[in-house]
C-alpha cells in the first residue's frame, strides 16, 4: 500500500504536478487551477475543442473508421514499400526521421530538397529492422511512436512551438468521435499539425480548405489506452491459421498483410483470397536477424489468428510456439561478458579456497580444476582479489616464507 | 500489481425523497439545499471519471416509490437523443458534460412526475441497493477478463423503513459476498433524518465507511478525501 503511494508521488513529482516543499506536498498552481476548472466545468478556455453545430455535410462514424483504416494502411504500405502507393511528403519525412525507413541510395539530402516526392525516390527508401518491428506492434502503440517522432521532428526541423503541438495532441485525445470541430480556435502551428497528421488518418477533413475537422477513432483513443484494440476485433477479423506441421494459411488479399507475413514465413502459393506458406527455420532466422523477436512474431500471429483457431487453447499450436522460441535461442548460444582470469595457483588448496569464496555470490563464470584456472565476473573481481590478498598474507605469515608466489591476473 | 488495470465501478445511490429534503431545507438550525448537494456530488463524479478513462459509473435515484437510473441511460431511450440538444461548450470535457446533463435532466423528470400523494417519508434504499448490484453484476459479466472493483456510495437522508429490514439486509449480504464495499454519507439533524440503523451495518459488514456529515457544505471535501 505504502510503496504504491510512494511510487505515485514520485510519478507526480516527475511530471511537476506535485512539488515537495518543506515536507509539505503542494500541487502545481496552474495544474490545480485548470483541473478545478475541468471538474466544475468553469473557465473560458477551449481545451476540449470548439464543436461545430450545424449539420452541414454530416460525416458518420463508419466513414471515419473506414477513412482512418485506409489512410493508416496506406502509410504502412508505403513503409513496406508496396509499389504504386503515392505518399504525401509529411509521411515520407516522418518515416525516414523515425528510422523506420532509410535511404538505400545514400543521397537523402538532395532528395529532401525536392518539393515532390515522386515514385522514383520512393524506391530509394527501404524499410529498416526497426520498421519491421514497428509493423508487428499494436495500432495504438504505432500511432504513439510516430507521434513522438513527430514531436521530435517538429521541434528540431520544423521550428514549431513544442508546447502548442503537445497542447493540441492532448486536446485531440478528449474529442468526441463523429463530431465536427472548428479549426478557428487553433493557432497556426496547430493548424499545421492538423494538416500533417491528416495524412496518418488521425483527422478527417472533407476538403483541404474546410473550416472543420473530424477526429477519427485513432485520435479519440489516443489517451484511452486499450480502446482501439478492444474495439478492433469486430471489423478486423483474424485471418491466420497455423497447423502443427508448421503450415500457415492466411485468408487475406491485402498486400500489406502478405508483406508482413513474408517477413517470417516462407510463402509457397498465392490464391485469390489466401496465401499459404511454411514457417521455416530459415525464414524465422532471417526475421530474427532483422531484429524482430520471437515474442513479436508469436504476438502477431496470436493477435491475427483466425476465429477457428481462437477457439483452441492455446491459440497457436504449442509445437510452433516452442519451435520459434528455440530458433531464437539458437541465435543466442554465445554470450559475451567481461571477466578476469585467475591462473597459476600455488596449490589445489588455494584454488579451492578462492572457488569456495567466490561461488556463493555467483562470481565464478567458469573453472577448470585440473588446470587450476578460474574465470571471475567483473563485479566479483574486486572482492575476489581482496580475498586472495588476505589469504595470501595469512598463508605467508603462517608458513614463514614470504616468497609465496601470487597467482597472476589476466584480463 | 494488477490494480492499475482494474476497472473501477462506482455506483452512487442518491436519496431523493422529497419529504425528507423539504424537512431538511426548512430546518431552522442547519438548512440543507438539495441543489447544492447535487452539485457537489456531480463534481465528485467528475473526479471519479477523471482518474482513469476506464472508470465506470452508475447513478441511481432512490425515490419514494421507485428506484431509477439517472446514469447510464438505456441506449434506446429517446431522451438520450435529446441529450445532444444542448451544445457542449468548449470548456467542458465531453464525458463530464454528458453525465452532468443526463443526471440533471433525469432528476427534473423525476421531480415533475412525483405527486403530492407520494410524499410519504420513505425511500427505496433496499430497491436501489439491489438495482445497483444487478448493474454491478452486469458490468462484471461484460468485463470477465479484467478485474472489476465495485463500490456503492449511498447519499442518504430518509429515516429507515422497518418494513424494508429483511430486503436491506439481504442486499448487504449480497454485497459482502460480491466484495462490493458500501460507503454511506448520511445527513441528519434534530428535525429530520434521525438515526439510521441499517446503513451503518451496511458499511460495517462490507468494509466501507459510514460517515455522518457534520457540515453539508463540505460534502465534496468528505467525498474526495475520505475515499
Amino acid at each position: 500500500m505504502f510503496s504504491g503511494l510512494k511510487e505515485s508521488l514520485k510519478k507526480l513529482s516527475k511530471l511537476h504536478i506535485c512539488v515537495d516543499q518543506h515536507e509539505h506536498l503542494q500541487m502545481n498552481k496552474i495544474f490545480q487551477e485548470n483541473f478545478h476548472n475541468a471538474l466544475v466545468g468553469g473557465g473560458n478556455h477551449v481545451s476540449f475543442g470548439e464543436p461545430m453545430d450545424d449539420k452541414k455535410h454530416e460525416v458518420d462514424i463508419p466513414l471515419l473508421d473506414r477513412y482512418a483504416a485506409e489512410t493508416w494502411e496506406t502509410v504502412l504500405h508505403y513503409l513496406v514499400g508496396t509499389p504504386a502507393e503515392r505518399c504525401p511528403k509529411a509521411v515520407a519525412k516522418l518515416l525516414e526521421a523515425s528510422g523506420l525507413q532509410e535511404d538505400a541510395g545514400g543521397d537523402g539530402r538532395q532528395r529532401m530538397g525536392h518539393d515532390e516526392l515522386d515514385g522514383s525516390s520512393d524506391q530509394k527508401l527501404s524499410i529498416t529492422s526497426k520498421g519491421f518491428q514497428f509493423l508487428l506492434l499494436d495500432v495504438n502503440v504505432q500511432v504513439w511512436s510516430l507521434l513522438l517522432q513527430y514531436l521530435d521532428l517538429a521541434e528540431r526541423q520544423l521550428n514549431m512551438d513544442i508546447v502548442q503541438v503537445l497542447n493540441f495532441l492532448f486536446q485531440i485525445g478528449t474529442l468526441e468521435l463523429g463530431q465536427a470541430y472548428s479549426i478557428e480556435p487553433l493557432t497556426d502551428t496547430q493548424t499545421n499539425v492538423l494538416r500533417d497528421l491528416k495524412h496518418f488518418g488521425i483527422f478527417y477533413q472533407r476538403t483541404k480548405k474546410s473550416r472543420r475537422f473530424y477526429p477519427t477513432r485513432m485520435a479519440t483513443s489516443l489517451t484511452s489506452g486499450s480502446m482501439i484494440s478492444s474495439r478492433k476485433p469486430e471489423d478486423n477479423q483474424g485471418y491466420i491459421i497455423i497447423e502443427t506441421n508448421f503450415r500457415m494459411y492466411a485468408y487475406t488479399d491485402s498486400p500489406l498483410q502478405i508483406a508482413i507475413l513474408s517477413l517470417f514465413v516462407s510463402l509457397q502459393a498465392r490464391f485469390q483470397n489466401m496465401v499459404t506458406g511454411l514457417v521455416t527455420r530459415d525464414a524465422v532466422r532471417e526475421a530474427l536477424s532483422k531484429g524482430i523477436t520471437a515474442d513479436q512474431i508469436i504476438t502477431y500471429l496470436t493477435a491475427h489468428a483466425h476465429p477457428e483457431l481462437k477457439k483452441q487453447s492455446p491459440i497457436l499450436p504449442q509445437t510452433v510456439i516452442d519451435q520459434i522460441r528455440l530458433w531464437e535461442m539458437e541465435r543466442n548460444r554465445l554470450r559475451l561478458s567481461g571477466a578476469w582470469l585467475y591462473n597459476e595457483f600455488a596449490d589445489m588448496q588455494e584454488f579451492n579456497q578462492i572457488c569456495n569464496y567466490a561461488e556463493p555470490f555467483g562470481a565464478v563464470l567458469w573453472k577448470n580444476e585440473k588446470k587450476r584456472i578460474l574465470a571471475v565476473t567483473e563485479e566479483g573481481h574486486e572482492h575476489v582479489k581482496a580475498f586472495r590478498k588476505r589469504t595470501a598474507a595469512a598463508r605467508a605469515g603462517q608458513s614463514g616464507n614470504g616468497a609465496q608466489r601470487a597467482p597472476t591476473l589476466q584480463r | 500489481m494488477n490494480a492499475e488495470d482494474d476497472i473501477n465501478l462506482l455506483t452512487v445511490i442518491v436519496d431523493t425523497n422529497p419529504a425528507a429534503w423539504a424537512a431538511a431545507a426548512n430546518d431552522p438550525e442547519r438548512p440543507l439545499d438539495f441543489i447544492k448537494i447535487i452539485e457537489q456530488i456531480l463534481i465528485f463524479i467528475n473526479a471519479h471519471l477523471s482518474l482513469k478513462f476506464d472508470n465506470e459509473l452508475a447513478i441511481i435515484a432512490s425515490h419514494t416509490n421507485q428506484s431509477r437510473f439517472l446514469y447510464p441511460l438505456p441506449p434506446t431511450d429517446p431522451e438520450a437523443a435529446l441529450l445532444d440538444a444542448p451544445k457542449k461548450p468548449a470548456n467542458a470535457y465531453k464525458q463530464f458534460f454528458d453525465v452532468d446533463q443526463g443526471v440533471v435532466m433525469k432528476l427534473k423528470e423525476l421531480v415533475a412526475e412525483s405527486k403530492e400523494a407520494d410524499e410519504e417519508n420513505k425511500s427505496m434504499i433496499a430497491g436501489s441497493l439491489s438495482l445497483a448490484q444487478s448493474y454491478i453484476n452486469r458490468v462484471k459479466r461484460a468485463n470477465e477478463n479484467s478485474n472489476v472493483q465495485s463500490r456503492i456510495l449511498v447519499i442518504s437522508i430518509s429515516p429507515d423503513l422497518p418494513s424494508q429490514y429483511i430486503a436491506t439486509m439481504n442486499c448487504i449480504f449480497a454485497a459482502q459476498k460480491g466484495a462490493t464495499r458500501i460507503d454511506v454519507c448520511r445527513f441528519q439533524g434534530r428535525n429530520y433524518g434521525g438515526d439510521s440503523v441499517f446503513l451503518p451495518q451496511a458499511s460495517h459488514i462490507t468494509g466501507g465507511i459510514f460517515l455522518e456529515i457534520p457540515e453539508p457544505r463540505n460534502l465534496l471535501q468528505y467525498l474526495l478525501v475520505r475515499r
